[in-house]
């Protein structure tokens, strides 16, 4: 509101700070902190100087690559109504999913972080692409297998399919 | 994006607490994400999975949990395929053989395709026959799906089959209540009451007033219930099953009054019929009316269909050429979306295909069928369509208007009668009689081995049956 008082000074680009759980800040642009649905919430009651978040769960490699995923995701948004607005045709968002299917691509640990600060953070979009890529590791495994991936314990229940 | 800064305020003590901590690698995962998870697996590993534990085999056979599962399913639109044989003849061995009669009985066999690209096929045994060697009574008359369940009828008896979890119910109706052939039937799931239904609609035998029908509507998990009206619509074709979309079942038909053809929707809930229009007008199915009108390019709608969870039509469309206005020249079989559910203008052209590229199908195939509209079943992962045309499955390149045949299904050299697609799920509808549907006899069941494991089971509920 503040800002339309004048119209010739450009807006200085609002950021958040995200401080890592060791220790490092990351700087970042208002609407890319925004995807975190946490983060949104209360958003508007903070005081503008005041808003930096502590997260205390999510490593600066994690905290890293989820920036980078919002960035995109954020980014693309953009293009892809620009492009629905003069009606010309893009594959946005099938770059997107390309783009998402290469970025969750990593291995088991990584995609671990990921998962639990996209469950820390409540990015819904990010949430479901690793829920998906763990749904399509676990297919057709044997229970033992599944037990020591999830941490379950076994209550003395057969497998009916063990032979196979 | 700035780079790192480390972070000053935190104590030194503090800084390395929390650098171990988050040093220590694979985490154990809250237990609402994994059933997350779980809620994305297919149905075949879910069923395995849940002997993991006592209460992940509460959790995985959680109706709520099922319903996410159905709809993460339904979202990701993978189908898998159900078919039907025509009725077989096979030989019976001399023991068996009544003493009067052929020697032969006859037999409707089945089949689950599944598979990226539906290259896996697996018989599935007929769960209506008890023994080895079928009684007339055993062939099917109906198929349909929804949700996932696949739904059978023979003579007198309806069976829900699951053919991604095996678990199949069949309800009795009784030797009284005998089935017809020539009825036009659907098969739905009623969301309000948690319920299956199928739908009948009757002809008028005497033909004296053709919308004079009558619709039945039975409830499948209360056998004796069932509701009976007369109604002012008629079905089109009456072979074509209901087709299901949103708690309701759809066909092309007439409303009486109206002389276009229109999709005829039941409401499985209100059990009431609607209209909803098409994108085109409809047929005429009133010759005078149409010359009157000087309509001499017709439109007719051929078939409706969910394509990617869409209700999709099927229209044959003829333009007419020189002065008789009887000669037909292009003929198109266009494929039309209805984008938003109820909105006549969201409909849209998704493709055509020629007449001629249908011709080249049914030229291609060793057998002709009496339905010669295509009907599209889903985009496959390199861009075909996988239509159904001819009684067979074909892809077809929308791009390149080339076709190519499933070769799997040309090697079983069977006639298909039915052809379902059905939704991966792990829906059962409190199928409570589970009968292992594979193809080895059910003694391999009483094997001392088994019998331990099923009585492991039955404790914890878990539902016994063997994979093919």
């Amino acid at each position: 509101m503040k800002d339309s008082f004048n119209p010739s000074i450009e807006p200085p680009k609002k950021t958040v700070t995200l401080v890592s759980s060791d220790g490092y800040d990351f700087e970042v642009e208002e609407e890319v902190a925004l995807e975190s649905q946490v983060i949104k919430d209360g958003f508007e009651d903070k005081a503008v100087d005041d808003r930096e978040y502590l997260l205390f769960n999510v490593h600066s490699d994690t905290l890293e690559l989820i920036i980078k995923y919002c960035e995109k995701h954020v980014s693309s948004r953009k293009s892809i109504s620009a492009a629905a607005a003069s009606s010309s045709s893009s594959n946005g968002e099938e770059a997107l999913k390309e783009w998402d299917e290469h970025f969750i691509s990593v291995d088991t640990n990584t995609l671990y972080d990921i998962l639990m600060a996209a469950d820390y953070l409540n990015i819904k979009s990010l949430l479901d692409l690793a829920i998906q890529k763990v749904a399509d590791t676990i297919h057709g495994r044997s229970p033992e297998q599944i037990r020591k991936k999830f941490n379950i314990e076994n209550d003395s229940i057969i497998d009916p399919w063990a032979s196979e | 994006m700035s780079g790192h800064h480390p972070y000053h305020l935190l104590g030194h003590n503090l800084f390395h607490l929390l650098r171990e901590n988050s040093n220590k690698r694979l985490p154990t995962l809250p237990d609402e994400v994994i059933v997350e998870i779980f809620s994305r697996v297919p149905p075949k590993s879910v069923v395995r999975f849940r002997c993991l534990s006592k209460s992940w085999c509460k959790t995985l056979s959680d109706p709520n949990f099922i319903k996410t599962h159905l709809s993460h399913a339904i979202a990701e639109d993978k189908l898998n395929i159900f078919i039907l044989s025509e009725i077989e003849n096979i030989r019976m061995p001399r023991e068996v053989r009544p003493k009067s009669g052929s020697g032969f009985c006859s037999i409707t066999r089945m089949w689950n395709i599944e598979g990226e690209l539906f290259n896996k096929s697996v018989e599935v045994r007929n769960p209506f026959v008890s023994n080895q060697y079928a009684t007339a009574g055993d062939l099917v008359l109906f198929v349909a799906s929804c949700n996932g369940l696949v739904c059978l009828l023979s003579e007198d008896r309806v069976c829900l089959l699951n053919p991604s979890t095996r678990e199949c119910k069949i309800v009795n109706f009784g030797k009284n209540r005998c089935w017809h052939y020539g009825l036009t039937r659907g098969f739905g799931y009623d969301p309000i009451t948690d319920n299956y239904k199928l739908v009948e609609i009757s002809i008028d035998r005497n033909f004296h007033d053709i919308f004079n029908t009558e619709t039945r509507v039975y409830s499948l998990s209360n056998a004796s219930s069932s509701t009976t009206f007369s109604n002012s619509y008629r079905i089109k074709n009456p072979e074509d099953a209901g087709i299901y979309l949103n708690g309701a079942l759809h066909w092309i038909g007439y409303v009486k009054g109206c002389e276009n053809e229109t999709v005829i929707v039941f409401d499985l809930t209100e059990e009431v019929f609607r209209v909803v229009p098409g994108p085109t007008n409809g047929y005429c199915y009133c010759y005078d009316v149409c010359m009157q009108k000087n309509k001499y390019h017709c439109d007719v709608y051929g078939i409706v269909c969910v394509f990617g969870g869409k209700l999709c039509l099927v229209v044959d469309r003829k333009k007419a050429i020189g002065v008789e206005k009887c000669l037909y020249g292009e003929r198109d079989f266009e494929i039309w979306v209805m984008k938003e559910y109820g909105v006549k203008d969201s409909w849209s052209k998704l493709f055509s295909i020629n007449v001629t590229v249908m011709d080249f199908i049914r030229n291609s195939l060793s057998w002709d069928y009496y339905q010669p509209i295509p009907t599209p079943i889903c985009f496959t992962n390199n861009g075909e369509i996988l239509l159904k045309a001819f009684g067979n499955l074909v892809f077809y390149d929308p791009l390149k208007e080339t076709i190519r045949t499933l070769e799997d299904l040309q090697k079983h050299k069977h006639k298909i009668h039915g052809l379902v697609t059905y939704v991966p799920s792990l829906c059962n509808q409190k199928l409570s009689t589970v009968v292992s549907l594979s193809n080895q006899k059910l003694c391999t069941c009483t094997n001392g081995r088994r019998r331990t494991i099923a009585s492991n089971l039955a404790i914890t509920g878990v539902i016994v049956h063997r994979w093919l």
